[in-house]
């Protein structure tokens, strides 16, 4: 007992030491200089403190997942509270706390910032949402034209059209046709092509010119009458030639088999075979449209097979030549293509005419070119969602910062075609609606990586590659609530707390004194003890001590005696009803202890339970009453007990009236 | 003083208590804060002194019609409206600072609406799940003593002790909200909480004497076993229930406006539970097993 006393008052000076460095520290220094021996210093790190006692603001945001199927909902928040973190990390604030809670069918996100003084600051930064778009030279009409551009539009297109006019004029008159064509025509590959177009039909790109050809009878070399415009410009035409050739209307049935071009189904060649063979048994007219619903792996199964009016030159030869040598309603038997086994049936062919033609493009102005502001760029399929990661890097030879960026595989390939056919041409990145950065592409890029680079600062670098990092939230987010201290009102109760502290301390050292004497003396010796224990077991678990948690703290003083004053009562009566001392001390402990247990543990409920529903501020009152309660058990039980038998093994001290005891005679 | 067998008085004097209580709360009702009922709490200290009228005229100009304003010293105010968004609570600040002056803004809660009805709800909850678990708790605690009173009825007399100590805290509350406009928060219900954990102490430790009494067979009747625990363990209820106090009138006296409602409201409840334990639940319990007799 003597030696767990004296351990205990060890213990109370450096579980002090530990809970105040500086102190500690600066007695080690004072023994330095008298002695010239150091003892071992420690490290002053300050307490945790609240957002109520340092200044801080305490967001609570609520993401919206009206759009979110329940299963993945926890997994959007997840996502929502790390871009969350990211963009407070972006911010610079020390320890931020981002949490994430589902409780009742609601998603949150609670942030806890600590000495932000610009919260507005912190509340746009968190909700904005960084755009990053990729875009390629193109035009896009960022507003309306005015009345004067529309008039001025028209004027310009009325010269035009006349010229065009002019143009047809010459040619109907018999000037060369191709002359005009090298002479007029704004098509950059002429010189090439000579404007001639082949095989149009009513149905293919240039179907409008096929349509005028079949509406107005024209003979093979013989000039449009009339000008055409598209939005190419003003088309001057002639017919070079025609041919009729045979349209089909076609459905097939598709069997494909391990091996054969976009094959899934895992047959085997002798498999297909064998199923086309089957299903070529069974096939009629009538059936055709459902057999290959049901069995065609091709994607025109959908449609039951049909392939729509088309010519044999848009199929694949094999499949061309069995396809034409069908008589309408007939179908074919089994062909193999690099696709699979076919079944081909045709259900009707009709004999359409081909057109040769060769044309001159003239000038017709449009709106984009009388708009002085168009935006030269249009977007691409690109954007930040396909980018994993942007970071800061420094140019070799000029030390300028630079943003990296890594995309996805599908935005590496996107990035890649991209790059592909702008060799030479500039592709733009925008941010926010802004464009940060416009380089020419050198060479295409695939791999996934490209940078930014611009005008940076080391720090705007930095900030763009975080934002850029920090991505588009999942999900909208609400602000739902906001509590925010002030500095100065959190350095004001800390002051006030920590008074509040010392005073409530040395009220009930004074009480236990008066009311007990010289075991009251032990108790306050234990208490404190306690009082240090319960400060090292903040730092030693990272509590986070409030204004609550202090008060707590303060209350756990004031019941941790408690557990004294049973004991000393009990001592007492012990004591009077005629035992000696060292027994009446073993007795007391006993029997008091089950009194000490039951009232700790209804108040340690009582916490549990407050500390499961209540949000931070109060948790911490919870939290620390928790400690001291438990912390009180121990100091009753342990300290307290070794201190009065220690005590009591000095013949001398052994007086009644220092214990406050009238001793039966 | 035989405690017991003046146990009448007690019961009226508790029963006045209660019912006062009860109807301080239903007519006055309660004066809730911001964190139940949702709204924002603006407080700001300028460097001028500064009226309550400037401050509404600034404010209702700004466009913001439904506020209270309330001094706090000679430079501070405490604004109250329902809850703001973060860009009307920049409006605010901008207002307050171009019409009255520079100023150091103290704290700023907004709740939006959601979030103070969850918070009452789980309060009320709280409150019923501990007083729950504290009753099958000593239920429990006290499951070895079933003769003469079974050990249920310990758990169910410590429930209603606690109970009458919260119901006239609120009481107290009430009337402290109409006259004074202090309000009830969650740190009250933190304090409703603990004073359910804590004032069972007292009444613990008198049921745990009367349960020692009873296994000894000290006294010859169960009412005279009753009033000797109370007497036994009178001193030390006072003495625990002091300490305690103490620690919290240096919380009240020197712990800032924030925390004084919070320990004037353990103060009041801790108060009331000492009396509760010695003067009601014993008795209680004696007049419980009177009747059972008859």
């Amino acid at each position: 007992m003597r030696i767990a006393a004296i351990v205990f008052l060890l213990a109370t000076v450096v579980v002090a030491g530990y809970d105040f460095p500086n102190v500690w520290n600066n007695a080690a220094h004072t023994i330095e200089d008298k002695t010239g021996w150091l003892p071992m210093t420690l490290v002053d790190e300050p307490f945790r403190l609240g957002l109520d006692l340092q200044g801080g603001t305490h967001l609570i945001y609520e993401a919206d997942m009206s759009d979110i199927p329940e299963l993945d909902r926890v997994e959007a928040l997840e996502g929502v509270r790390d871009v969350i973190e990211r963009r407070v990390n972006a911010f610079g604030v020390s320890e931020p706390v981002v949490q994430t809670t589902t409780t009742g069918g609601t998603y949150r996100v609670i942030i806890e910032l600590a000495g932000v003084l610009e919260v507005n600051e912190a509340i746009s930064l968190i909700g904005e949402t960084p755009v990053l778009e990729f875009k390629e030279p193109g035009e896009e009409l960022d507003r309306d034209p005015t009345e004067e551009e529309l008039a001025l539009l028209e004027t310009t297109n009325v010269t035009e059209r006349a010229d065009a006019q002019a143009a047809l004029s010459r040619a109907i008159a018999g000037e060369d046709f191709e002359t005009l064509v090298q002479e007029l025509s704004i098509e950059s590959n002429i010189a090439q092509t000579g404007g001639i177009i082949e095989n149009i039909s009513d149905s293919s790109y240039y179907g409008d010119f096929s349509l005028l050809i079949n509406q107005n009878g024209l003979q093979d070399g013989q000039v449009n009458r009339t000008v055409l415009e598209n939005s190419e410009g003003v088309n001057i035409f002639k017919l070079v030639s025609s041919s009729n050739q045979e349209e089909m209307l076609l459905s097939h049935l598709l069997i494909c088999y391990e091996g054969t071009t976009g094959c899934e189904n895992g047959l085997s060649e002798i498999d297909a075979s064998n199923k086309i063979n089957d299903l070529k048994a069974q096939a009629t007219a009538q059936n055709f449209a459902e057999l290959a619903s049901a069995n065609s792996t091709g994607p025109s199964a959908a449609a039951g097979g049909s392939l729509g009016w088309s010519f044999a030159g848009n199929y694949v030869p094999s499949f061309a030549i069995a396809a034409a040598e069908l008589t309408p309603g007939e179908i074919s038997e089994p062909v193999l293509t690099d696709f699979g086994y076919h079944l081909i049936y045709k259900e009707e062919s009709r004999n359409t005419p081909l057109h040769t033609i060769q044309r001159i493009v003239m000038p017709l102005s449009d709106v984009y070119d009388v708009i002085p502001g168009v935006s030269p760029w249009v977007n691409t399929e690109l954007s930040g969602k396909h980018l994993e990661r942007a970071g800061t890097e420094f140019d070799h030879q000029t030390g300028s910062p630079y943003v990296a960026l890594t995309f996805n595989s599908e935005g590496g390939d996107l990035f890649g075609q991209l790059t592909e056919s702008h060799i030479g041409e500039p592709i733009a990145i925008f941010l926010d609606g802004t464009p940060i950065s416009t380089p020419t592409v050198q060479t295409a890029i695939y791999g996934g990586r490209a940078v930014i680079t611009g005008d940076f600062t080391i720090e705007e670098a930095k900030l763009l590659s975080q934002r850029l990092n920090a991505g588009a939230l999942p999900v909208p987010v609400n602000l739902l609530s906001q509590q925010t201290i002030g500095p100065t009102l959190g350095a004001i109760s800390l002051e006030k707390s920590i008074s509040a502290a010392l005073f409530g301390f040395l009220l009930v050292a004074l009480y236990m004194l008066i009311a007990y004497r010289l075991p009251g003396l032990i108790a306050v010796i234990a208490l404190l003890l306690f009082a240090f224990m319960n400060l090292a077991a903040y730092r030693l678990f990272g509590v986070t001590v409030t204004l609550a948690g202090i008060a707590g703290f303060v209350l756990s003083l004031g019941i941790a005696v408690d557990a004294n004053v049973l004991i000393i009562e009990r001592l007492k009566e012990e004591f009077e009803s005629g035992r000696d001392f060292a027994s009446s001390v073993d007795e007391a402990f006993a029997r008091a202890w089950t009194a000490i247990r039951d009232g700790n543990i209804t108040t340690l409920i009582a916490a549990g339970v407050l500390y499961w529903f209540s949000s931070s501020f109060i948790r911490g009152f919870a939290v620390t009453l928790s400690i001291g309660v438990i912390l009180s058990m121990f100091t009753a039980i342990t300290v307290t007990r070794a201190y009065l038998k220690t005590t009591l093994e000095w013949k001398k001290i052994r007086k009644p009236q220092l214990f406050g005891v009238k001793r039966k005679k | 003083m035989n405690i017991v067998a003046q146990r009448k008085n007690w019961f009226i004097l508790s029963s006045v208590l209660v019912v006062g209580s009860l109807l301080v709360i239903v007519t006055l009702g309660l004066k809730f804060g911001i964190d139940f009922t949702g709204g924002s709490l603006l407080e700001v200290e300028f460097t001028e002194s500064v009226e309550v009228d400037s401050v509404r005229t600034s404010l209702e100009t700004a466009g913001f019609t439904d506020v209270a304003v309330q001094l706090t010293g000679e430079h501070g105010v405490i604004i109250r409206t329902e809850d703001l968004s973060e860009d009307e609570h920049q409006t605010i600040l901008t207002a307050l600072e171009t019409d009255i002056g520079a100023s150091d803004e103290m704290r700023f809660d907004s709740i939006g609406p959601v979030i103070g009805d969850e918070l009452r709800r789980t309060a009320l909850l709280g409150l019923l799940m501990t007083l729950v678990l504290i009753g099958l708790y000593i239920a429990w605690a006290f499951r070895k003593v079933s003769e003469p009173v079974a050990s249920w009825k310990y758990g169910l007399l410590t429930i209603l002790a606690a109970f009458h100590d919260v119901l006239i805290t609120i009481g107290a509350f009430a009337l402290l909200g109409h006259f004074f406009g202090w309000e009830i928060g969650t740190a009250f219900v933190a304090a409703m909480l603990t004073i359910l954990g804590y004032s069972i102490n007292d009444t613990v430790v008198v049921f745990d004497r009367t349960r020692e009494n009873l296994l000894r067979r000290n006294a010859d009747t169960f009412e005279e076993t009753v009033e000797m625990s109370i007497k036994q363990t009178f001193m030390r209820s006072l003495n625990t229930s002091a300490t305690t106090l103490l620690a919290l009138a240096a919380i009240f006296i020197l712990g800032g406006d924030s925390t004084r409602p919070f320990a004037l409201a353990l103060i009041i409840g801790i108060g009331v539970g000492t009396y509760s334990s010695l003067f009601l639940a014993s008795p209680l319990l004696v007049q419980w097993e009177m009747m059972k007799r008859k």
